[in-house]
């Protein structure tokens, strides 16, 4: 597409990074968090994008072909459980059945007690009727049931939304439009949300967890409409557009009308950008490693697409949601190492956070953290952290290192060993579960890291789980938010079917036409021309009474009529792939649960181009050489090259250290690492 | 064929280096991540391709690693209970098949008398690992899965058969045999097994899901042991499980020496098997000892040593070592006596459908409640402990119904969320609703959506909630069991079979907390409702008739009266309990402002009056304190039992100094006691018998016992016995 700019903001709870990628280069830039009004930060970013391109704001706007935008506000309202008050009114008998969150049970301290509710069970009231397993009104709904219900939890309980979630709603909502009928205008300022609206599909948990979770962060997007109107009055002539879960974009009313659309959106541009760069490495398929100071994200890109759930937790709410795939382990950068019962080193998930933080941040931390221990081992340099921005306290590092082993009769560089390995394991067993779960061969992938310290693990986490290379993208520091300046526009309307394949295959066939048609007019609202859209058909199958469904693309033929007739065969080869045929049994009947439409935007190529073959040149002489604790017992001098040094083709073996400043690579032993067009750096593990 | 998986190449040679010791306190920890790891893709394998609700949905599944001679290393899956069928199949494998053992077997058994799990339904998938190639390879260790099938054959769909008097009615039964010998799959042992089943395909998908999952896990432990050498991963596995069991043993020295007691009863019909239980506490090691258990019984409810032992270890890793790794180390230290021939380790041909539940289960109670009586009389502050009161998997309220289909298959159900209990309570805590435990790491079932199952059943859901109720009452209270109503909305006949616990005789509570709900199971027709037996065969439920049960739960923590008048007020308002229940169980008064706020002076006034009743209406202690046994004021207090600590050779009420006995009297028998004859739904009579701080009426502890039976409980450590 265009040559024009391309500018990507990620809006993180701490820092709001900014990228803004043009024909020519790719700057970035930081600045604080301004969590009372988020948008104060996102202009504040703009204009110092603007001024490191010694430009005036309004010039640097007036460029931009899309302004992309992620943020972690949606996930701290539910992580901070600072949500609205939210009254239920569901099917009465039934008035347990959130509060006991399908028997899920989460230990606290070793009690074992249901994750928490988004609604207390004093604020959920049955109402009587009833729709059975075929759309039909057993029971009506009485109206002043219902406004008097919804009176009193307002007026009583002080609820701040009122959401409607009756059983078999999604195969008919007239109990819930009723329901929504008889509260119209009698509650001014309390948002009502109706279960069956917000995601017409089969599992009453899922769906009133939907609607519960969009009413509960409900209004923790509204800063975005006066930030759009603010940016096109200093020159932004393009809507904004935000990184959906799914890892395609929405717009600003789009998220608004459905803002836990947006709880991964920080994982999903990151998954949107990993989509990019792999196809741009010619349709690679990569396992993405996001490893920050918390947690490691890890995500699948499979033929091109993002691999995505239609079902998962966010922040321990289990719920329906179209998103990206990630599983999250707590090992991060400032996971705490502690020592177990049985003597063993372990690593998180507690996290000693931005706050004390690492013992090395000097902020009074004093139990030793992953990143104290690279520190001790040499992986990182103390004084140039961030560019010398912060620099780290190496003796406070061994300190805490020392404490922790003293009583294993390790010292401090060997206890740093061993909180390094520990934690590499449980990141390599993150990426193989992940790998394994979606029945891929790891020796077909390449790991690409990511995050702050995505680089120091990169390579070894390849070893580890199997892959044949990883890759150290160049803008690895803000990759979110220059996977929010490059997702594609993306809108997808799905029905739940619930039958057996293929059953009446033109009623299936004339639901896909009506599911593409109206992402179509998604796209349409957008902004998008027909023309530009890109429609996919998608079925969820499983095996009759099966627990999970496999997501199927399904074709169109000539006659442009979707090809259903290879679908259960498609279904049983990916089956056999993930599961092996003696999984298979033959004869039992195939389920279509869910038909989907995914539209998407053709302007998904984020103008970056694809790489290309590079002539190797050996690597500038590195600037120097750091000690670096490779063997348990021992450290070996280690070339250190800067990241500004190394050109495209630039190539060079382990072990090697790259500083890019903001982060650092490690290039282990009988690795070899060169740069791609791209600037990625490629370490080749497997020979 | 050995597979060697390209993927996993050797990554830390650093970590496997020989001059290590095995218990490196880094090597420890890398290894067991990597074995984690194995499971939780083996798990993975099976949740995806198993399809019978209780496995996919339900997650009644397990997968493991076991060492060459079948010490488990690590566990996968929700359900702990069940490693002990992986330990019971390895080691009959190796019996029976050891000498001829090759790569690429894969064996099945699923009865529990001769190597199977922990009941005939399930069935227990184990395969050995090998390394290395030909006659060479080595063997390393095995591999094993379980999974609860839907239906093993047998007298009754569901394979749990009321009416059998032998296991030879109850199911089709094989001792490890192999599915696969050599990586070459047996045709006929599969169709063999499968002509004995109903729903065979169900059947078949879940093994082949379990397979799957043990060729993935195989595969991938190969990987580990390549990756830091046969030698390396022998000597950590080894001192990973020696690490668990000197941990544990240090946590056992610690709690008091001495004997512990507790009486039990075993349900069917009108008949109640009494279940003694003893634990010793000597030293570094437990024994918990079922002489004098009855003689095995003509009904599914017998049990076997290998099920009654790793439950017990399971819940005593609970409240002891829920931070220890779960391997063959936390065994060691736990001694079970079950003798031959009884209820808890019966031989054939004893029915043994329900082989983990009754008995086991009650058993299993037993042993907690002992092991909490232990704890109060310990005092060790450093003691890792989580008091909570036993497992309300005791009060499970299991059903299936199975119906004739239009084109003359059978379908039916075991809905596996909605029998689901709820748990006792513990201190500081609440009992969970629908929820068994309310520590250890079960987290044993998801429940199915109503949406799904009205989709797969000829069934529409009248309800599905926490029973209401004051059962379990507390300072804490328990949780409540399911309480759910459906109606046959089709044209189906059903038939129907309960196996279900604790319709006479509760889950007693702990601290003075009260005794928790009964099962019920209720038929509503046209001309009237019919009460269910808890193990009724036959029952039939025709279109347009009302099926309602309830489950029923532990008991509560402390005496209720002791509750925060909050707590209870909420109660109320969520209509747990009705405002009569609050005064008269709870002896809160509500204020007249809708039932939101207690009235906190005639809370205050009505306690009082209740506590007064109580001693009024209990009989006298039966052993008067002598008069000269007075508190010498220099001594220190010394737990003994909840509220009641040792001073010198005195027991003493901790709340008001009352001296209830001498040493070594049992610390009881001063205390003024309140018998209640309580009375169930299906009109079977139990007694509730309270015994009482002498000067203010609080309860001190509360029994749940048959009309007519002594008091069930003993205390006595070594340090008041001697003191």
């Amino acid at each position: 597409m265009g040559s024009g700019t391309r500018l990507g903001i990620d809006v993180g709870g701490t820092f709001t990074d900014i990228v803004v990628v043009t024909a020519t280069r790719a700057t970035r830039g930081k600045v604080r968090s301004t969590p009372d009004d988020p948008g104060r930060a996102v202009v504040a970013a703009c204009e110092l994008a603007a001024a490191e391109a010694d430009m005036e704001l309004p010039a640097l706007l007036g460029g931009v072909e899309r302004f992309g935008l992620g943020t972690t506000v949606v996930t701290n309202v539910l992580a901070t459980r600072s949500g609205r008050r939210l009254g239920l009114l569901t099917t009465q008998g039934f008035e347990d059945l959130v509060p006991l969150a399908r028997g899920n049970r989460v230990s606290e301290d070793g009690w074992l007690v249901p994750p928490p509710s988004l609604v207390d069970r004093t604020c959920i009231v049955g109402i009587h009727e009833r729709t059975d397993r075929d759309g039909r009104v057993l029971q009506a709904v009485d109206g002043d049931d219902v406004r008097a219900a919804a009176q009193r939890l307002v007026a009583h309980d002080g609820v701040e939304a009122i959401v409607v979630s009756f059983l078999w709603s999604f195969r008919n909502p007239a109990n819930e439009d009723a329901a929504r009928a008889a509260l119209a205008g009698t509650l001014p300022g309390v948002p009502i949300v109706i279960g069956s609206e917000m995601a017409p599909v089969i599992r009453e948990y899922e769906r009133t967890q939907f609607a519960l979770l969009n009413a509960y962060v409900g209004g923790a997007l509204d800063w975005l409409t006066p930030l759009e109107s603010e940016l096109r009055s200093r020159g932004l002539a393009v809507p904004i557009v935000l990184t959906h879960s799914n890892g395609g974009a929405t717009t600003v009313a789009g998220a608004r009308a459905v803002p836990i659309g947006l709880a991964q959106s920080g994982p999903a541009a990151g998954a949107a950008a990993a989509t990019q760069l792999a196809r741009a490495m010619g349709d690679a398929d990569v396992v993405t490693c996001d490893l920050g100071g918390t947690s490691l994200d890890v995500a699948l890109v499979h033929g091109g697409a993002a691999l995505r759930r239609t079902r998962g937790s966010l922040l321990g709410h289990w719920t329906s949601l179209s998103m990206v795939d990630v599983d999250s382990v707590g090992s991060g950068g400032g996971s705490v190492a502690w020592v177990d019962p049985v003597g063993a080193i372990r690593v998180g998930p507690r996290s000693a956070g931005a706050d004390p933080g690492p013992a090395c941040y000097g902020r009074g931390g004093t139990e030793p953290t992953l990143t104290d221990a690279l520190v001790v081992l040499g992986y990182l340099d103390p004084a140039r952290f961030l560019d010398g921005r912060m620099p780290l306290d190496g003796d406070r590092a061994a300190a805490a290192c020392a404490e922790l082993g003293a009583p294993l009769g390790l010292d401090a560089a060997e206890t740093a060993w061993g909180i390094r390995e520990v934690a590499l394991a449980t990141m390599a067993r993150a990426v193989r579960t992940r790998i394994a779960s979606r029945g891929l061969v790891a020796s077909d992938l390449a790991v690409l890291a990511f995050g702050g310290c995505g680089g120091l693990f990169a390579g070894d986490i390849a070893l580890d789980a199997g892959a044949s290379r990883a890759v150290v993208p160049e803008l690895a520091p803000v990759f979110s938010a220059h996977g929010a300046a490059t997702a594609a526009l993306r809108r997808e309307r799905s029905r739940s079917i619930a039958t057996r394949f293929p059953g009446d295959a033109d009623a299936l066939r004339e639901t896909l036409v009506e599911l593409a048609k109206a992402v179509v007019d998604d796209l349409g609202g957008d902004g998008v021309a027909v023309a530009d859209v890109a429609v996919g058909l998608e079925a969820d199958l499983r095996f009759e009474r099966q627990g999970s469904e496999l997501t199927i693309a399904i074709g169109v033929g000539p006659d442009g009529r979707a090809v259903l007739d290879d679908l259960a065969d498609r279904f049983t080869a990916e089956y056999v792939q993930r599961f092996g045929a003696g999984a298979v049994a033959m004869g039992v009947a195939v389920e279509v649960m869910t038909l989907r439409a995914v539209g998407v935007a053709a302007d998904a190529d984020g103008g970056s181009g694809s790489t290309a073959p590079v002539d190797r040149v050996p690597a500038p002489a590195p600037t120097g050489r750091r000690t670096v604790r490779l063997r348990r017992d021992r450290g070996v001098a280690v070339p250190v090259h800067r990241r500004a040094d190394l050109g495209a083709g630039a190539t060079f073996a382990g072990p090697a250290l790259v500083d890019a400043g903001d982060t650092t690579v490690w290039v282990a032993e009988g690795c070899h690492a060169h740069v791609d067009t791209l600037g990625a750096l490629v370490l080749e593990v497997a020979p | 064929v050995t597979r060697i998986d390209p993927e996993l190449p050797a990554s830390t040679p650093d970590a496997s280096a020989a001059v290590l010791d095995p218990g490196d306190p880094i090597l420890l920890e890398v290894l067991r991540s990597r074995l984690q790891a194995v499971v939780d893709e083996a798990a993975l394998a099976i949740e995806q391709t198993a399809v019978s609700p209780i496995v996919a949905e339900g997650k009644d599944y397990s997968s493991n690693v076991l060492d060459a001679a079948g010490g488990l290393l690590v566990g996968g899956g929700k359900v702990e209970y069940k490693y002990a069928g992986a330990r019971n199949v390895v080691a009959a494998t190796i019996a029976r098949h050891g000498a001829t053992l090759a790569p690429g077997d894969v064996f099945a058994a699923n009865d529990p008398h001769s190597g199977g799990g922990n009941h005939p339904q399930d069935i227990e998938i184990c395969q050995p690992v090998f390394v290395g190639e030909g006659p060479g390879a080595e063997l390393v260790g095995w591999i094993a899965a379980s999974a609860h099938l839907i239906d093993v054959g047998g007298m009754t769909f569901g394979s749990w058969a009321p009416d059998a008097t032998e296991c030879f009615q109850e199911a089709v039964r094989f001792p490890p045999v192999r599915l696969f010998r050599a990586g070459e799959q047996q045709t006929d042992v599969w169709d063999m097994f499968l002509t004995n089943v109903r729903l065979p395909r169900l059947v078949e998908m879940d093994v082949r899901g379990l397979v799957a999952g043990c060729h993935v896990a195989t595969r991938k432990l190969v990987g580990v042991v390549e990756s830091i050498g046969l030698d390396a991963y022998r000597a950590t596995t080894s001192a990973l499980c020696d690490a668990a069991e000197r941990v544990l043993r240090d946590r056992i020295r610690r709690i008091a020496d001495g004997s512990y007691s507790m009486d039990g009863w075993v349900e069917w019909g009108d008949e109640q098997y009494h279940l003694p239980c003893r634990l010793e506490v000597a030293g570094d090691a437990l024994r918990v000892d079922f002489t004098g258990a009855p003689g095995q019984v003509p009904h599914f409810v017998n049990s076997k040593h290998f099920i009654v032992r790793g439950q017990i270890v399971a819940d005593t890793r609970a409240l002891i070592g829920q931070d220890l790794p779960f391997c063959e180390g936390l065994y060691r230290p736990i001694e079970v006596i079950c003798p031959p021939g009884t209820i808890v380790d019966s031989v054939p041909p004893a029915p043994i459908a329900s082989a983990h539940l009754d008995v086991a289960m009650n058993a299993t109670a037993l042993a907690t409640q002992c092991l909490q009586l232990a704890l109060a009389a310990t005092a060790d502050a450093d003691l890792p402990r989580l008091p909570a009161g036993p497992s309300g998997q005791a009060a499970l309220a299991n059903h299936s119904w199975s119906y004739t289909t239009a084109t003359g298959a059978i379908d039916g159900w075991v809905l596996s969320e909605a029998f689901q209990p709820g748990s006792s309570a513990g201190a500081g805590h609440d009992g969970s609703d629908l929820f068994a435990n309310l520590v250890g790491t079960q987290h044993v079932l998801d429940f199915v959506d109503v949406e799904i199952t009205e989709a797969w059943y000829p069934l529409h859901v009248l309800g599905k909630a926490a029973a209401p109720g004051a059962h379990g009452a507390g300072c804490h209270r328990s949780g409540s069991g399911c309480r759910m109503a459906y109606r046959v909305s089709g044209d189906e006949h059903l038939a129907g079979a309960m196996f279900a616990m604790r319709e006479s005789l509760p889950i007693a509570g702990v601290a003075g907390g009260q005794p928790g709900a009964p099962t019920e199971f209720v038929v509503r027709r046209a001309d009237g409702s019919t009460v269910l037996d808890a193990h009724a065969a036959g029952a039939t439920l025709a279109p347009g008739e009302v099926f309602e049960f309830q489950a029923g739960s532990g008991g509560g923590w402390g005496d209720p009266l002791d509750r925060e008048p909050e707590l209870v007020a909420r109660d109320v308002r969520i209509g747990r309990l009705t405002p009569e229940q609050a005064s008269a169980t709870y002896g809160v008064v509500l204020g007249p402002d809708e039932q939101s706020t207690p009235d906190a002076a005639a809370t205050a006034a009505r306690r009082a009056a209740v506590r007064a009743d109580r001693l009024a209406a209990a009989m006298p202690p039966p052993r008067r304190v002598p008069v000269d046994a007075v508190v010498d004021a220099d001594v220190s207090a010394v737990p003994l039992h909840h509220g009641v600590v040792r001073k010198g050779r005195l027991a003493v009420a901790e709340g008001t100094g009352a001296v209830l006995a001498v040493a070594p009297d049992h610390w009881t028998d001063g205390c003024p006691v309140l018998e209640e004859e309580r009375e169930t739904a299906s009109g079977r009579h139990w007694l509730s018998r309270t015994y009482l701080d002498p000067l203010d009426g609080r309860a001190l502890h509360v029994e749940a016992v048959p009309v007519g039976a002594p008091r069930s409980f003993t205390t006595a450590p070594r340090h008041w016995v001697d003191a």
